[in-house]
């Protein structure tokens, strides 16, 4: 009998000390999951936002974490698979039991999360694109971005090319082209509306395969429309090549102007592909303050001290800015919403963020009980092949949604 | 500019498409891992050439990796297989195709990447045309390589001992011919194939994970040209380069993906063992 008594008095120790179950002994974590396209076709666009969020949570574990809770992040990859999606998100939701799905990446990756999210009314705050049925002014309840929303209704990137071309060039020829795919073509349509809305004269419209190496066939049709300007809604894949060839056929002097789904990464290694120019023609659009800005804001100088401390992947740029401010807004919402927290306690606190974004953006990211995306600040730059950076040629404008709907 | 264009794209093609066809000649197998051998090739080239500055060096470090890994493979994975049905070695191939994705992300991420190549320059030729020295890189080294192989096979006793087995491996054997040897060689000779248009990809365009996917076009060359010929490579290749490039620019760019397939339903239709292919070996297929 004393032989059972200390085993049940061992196991019962021990108990206490397993993995897991020491709550008398260690705080709780807050549990998030981050879901996007860590490796794939989308990575370029998507990876490094994550990785600028994880810099920020592992600098906020280290000083202590939020209400003196760590956040403990589960990071799931897509692969850019639409396939994919759903299932790591019922993981996260029912599995994991997170409170709120961050990231997101493809558009066509979205609807299968957003879904399972809103039937469980799991909050989820996007970093480059929120992909929504509801208009900004109806907003879904549990969705809140840090970048854009698309819809077919209002495509803050178009607008953005129309307005950035309006601005540098009024009145002048363009030539509208994007991705070959249902958001690419959507783009490109909306692109070819606000650039005739802003007085511009478009003269080529086109869509190419994602697939698309040789843009041959396609420059033809170009250098005979003769545009003054080539607006290209693509990524890294399409716009290397694209620009190479285009100083093939003597297109240097035609600005190519891209957004910055073309992150600054590829951005150099596309002019570093360059045989005889210098990219002085690539203006680029960006949601989040550039790393290739000369007078960029200080706060890139804690995320890169962070990338030296916590190591990294990718090279500094915009998206880490995005990713980086999007753990701030996390991190902001906790200490609202204090411990613990519930998902519906994570949304009322997500609701009344205004957070500083010190100047990663051009002004605080905004959310309210009737808007989950706020107010987006834009900034187009120029590459200036001489000092080899990109040079402000359009300083920070606010875009409302509901204003260009 | 578009004729300059077709022809560029037509040597890519023919390079991707000899390395299905010197691969079948000599083992009867379909390699699967095509796509994903050009892709590797091309991320090594992107490295090589960091770490090499100048890039025939960094290319001939890529050829040497290529041909071991092609005879590798072939040694450890395919030859155990001699005896089983084919079917077994292509199901096996699709499994490395897949296994040196995975490579490629876990090494490279799968990023985007380009190979810097040193000469530097455009040229004006008669008829509005402009081509980038890149270009006629591309064009000279696909001119050598099949120049090489012509004389490989023609002249050398392996080329020789390749084509004997090529016709009749059982007689080759009988006649001392190192059959496994012969095609681990032929492994390596199409994967280095594989390397250098990788290596031209990369300094044409740029190298992803999804760089690979033009090697299905190459397959569809190799198909039109005949598995087992190599020279059939080169009219198929700017066949199917000419009527995807036309297509683009006068018809809808949203065929450009397709015609390669619907030229490859009709030749299969018409001349099932391809424009230069045997119809003997369409019996053994």
């Amino acid at each position: 009998m004393t032989k059972f008594r200390i085993s049940i008095m061992i196991i019962a120790i021990s108990y206490l000390f397993l993995p897991g179950k020491n709550t008398a002994f260690a705080s709780e974590p807050y549990v998030f999951g981050f879901q996007t396209d860590l490796t794939g076709d989308a990575r370029a666009g998507y990876a490094p936002i994550a990785e600028g969020f994880r810099l920020y949570i592992n600098k906020l574990n280290d000083d202590g974490g939020v209400n003196g809770h760590t956040i403990k992040v589960i990071y799931e990859d897509d692969k850019s698979k639409p396939d994919l999606a759903g299932g790591i998100a019922e993981k996260l939701i029912t599995k994991d039991n997170v409170l709120a799905i961050l990231g997101l990446g493809y558009s066509r990756s979205q609807p299968p999360v957003l879904e399972l999210a809103a039937k469980s009314g799991v909050p989820v705050l996007t970093g480059y694109t929120a992909t929504t049925p509801l208009f900004p002014n109806n907003p879904a309840k549990n969705v809140f971005s840090v970048g854009i929303q698309m819809h077919p209704k209002v495509m803050p990137q178009s607008y953005n090319n129309a307005y950035v071309a309006s601005k540098i060039c009024p009145g002048c020829r363009v030539a509208v082209t994007s991705f070959d795919t249902p958001g690419g073509r959507l783009c490109n349509d909306w692109s070819d509306i606000w650039c005739k809305k802003l007085g511009l004269n478009v003269v080529f419209k086109s869509e190419w395969p994602p697939s698309t190496l040789n843009y041959t066939p396609w420059l033809i049709k170009i250098c005979n429309a003769n545009p003054d300007l080539v607006i290209s809604t693509v990524g890294g894949a399409n716009y290397i090549p694209l620009l190479r060839q285009m100083e093939k056929f003597q297109l240097e002097k035609v600005d190519l102007l891209v957004v910055d789904f073309v992150n600054e990464g590829d951005l150099i290694k596309g002019i570093e592909q360059l045989l005889t120019g210098t990219g002085d023609n690539v203006i680029w659009i960006s949601r989040y303050a550039s790393a290739l800005d000369p007078e960029r804001p200080p706060e890139f100088e804690n995320i890169q001290r962070a990338m030296n401390k916590y190591g990294h992947t990718y090279s500094l740029s915009a998206l880490h800015a995005m990713g980086w401010t999007m753990a701030r807004v996390v991190e902001s919402a906790l200490k609202k919403a204090g411990w613990p927290c519930t998902r519906d306690g994570f949304i009322a606190a997500l609701e009344k963020t205004d957070l500083d974004s010190k100047g990663l953006t051009g002004g605080p990211i905004l959310f309210s009980s009737t808007d989950h995306y706020g107010p987006s600040w834009w900034k187009a730059y120029r590459w200036d092949g001489k000092k080899r950076a990109l040079k402000t040629i359009l300083d920070w404008y606010r875009v409302e949604l509901r204003e260009i709907m | 500019m578009l004729l300059a264009s077709i022809v560029v794209l037509a040597g890519i093609y023919a390079l991707l498409g000899s390395g299905f066809v010197i691969i079948y000649k000599a083992s009867r197998i379909l390699n699967f891992a095509h796509a994903e051998i050009v892709m590797l090739a091309g991320y090594l080239a992107v490295s090589l050439a960091v770490a090499i500055p100048f890039s025939a060096a960094s290319l001939l470090a890529v050829l040497c990796f290529c041909f071991v890994l092609g005879m590798s493979i072939y040694a450890i994975l395919i030859r155990p297989l001699a005896g089983y049905s084919v079917l077994s070695a292509i199901i096996l191939t699709v499994a490395v195709g897949v296994l040196l994705n995975a490579v490629g992300v876990f090494v490279w991420r799968g990023e985007m990447e380009v190979i810097p190549f040193g000469w530097r320059t455009y040229f004006s030729l008669p008829g509005n045309i402009r081509l980038s020295s890149i270009e006629f890189a591309t064009l000279g080294i696909v001119t050598l390589f099949y120049a090489c192989m012509g004389l490989f096979y023609r002249f050398t006793k392996i080329g020789q001992q390749m084509r004997a087995t090529a016709e009749n491996p059982l007689l080759a054997a009988q006649r001392g011919i190192s059959i496994y040897r012969i095609s681990g060689i032929a492994w390596g000779i199409g994967f280095a194939a594989a390397g250098l248009a990788a290596f031209l990809l990369g300094i044409n365009y740029a190298i992803s994970l999804q760089i690979g996917n033009i090697a299905v076009a190459a397959f569809v060359v190799a198909l039109i040209g005949g598995l087992d010929s190599l020279l059939g490579t080169i009219p198929a290749a700017f066949i199917i380069a000419a009527t995807e490039q036309l297509t683009i620019t006068y018809a809808n760019p949203r065929l450009g993906d397709a015609i390669p397939f619907i030229i490859m339903l009709m030749v299969l239709m018409f001349k099932p063992w391809g424009l230069l292919g045997t119809k003997e070996e369409l019996d053994r297929v």
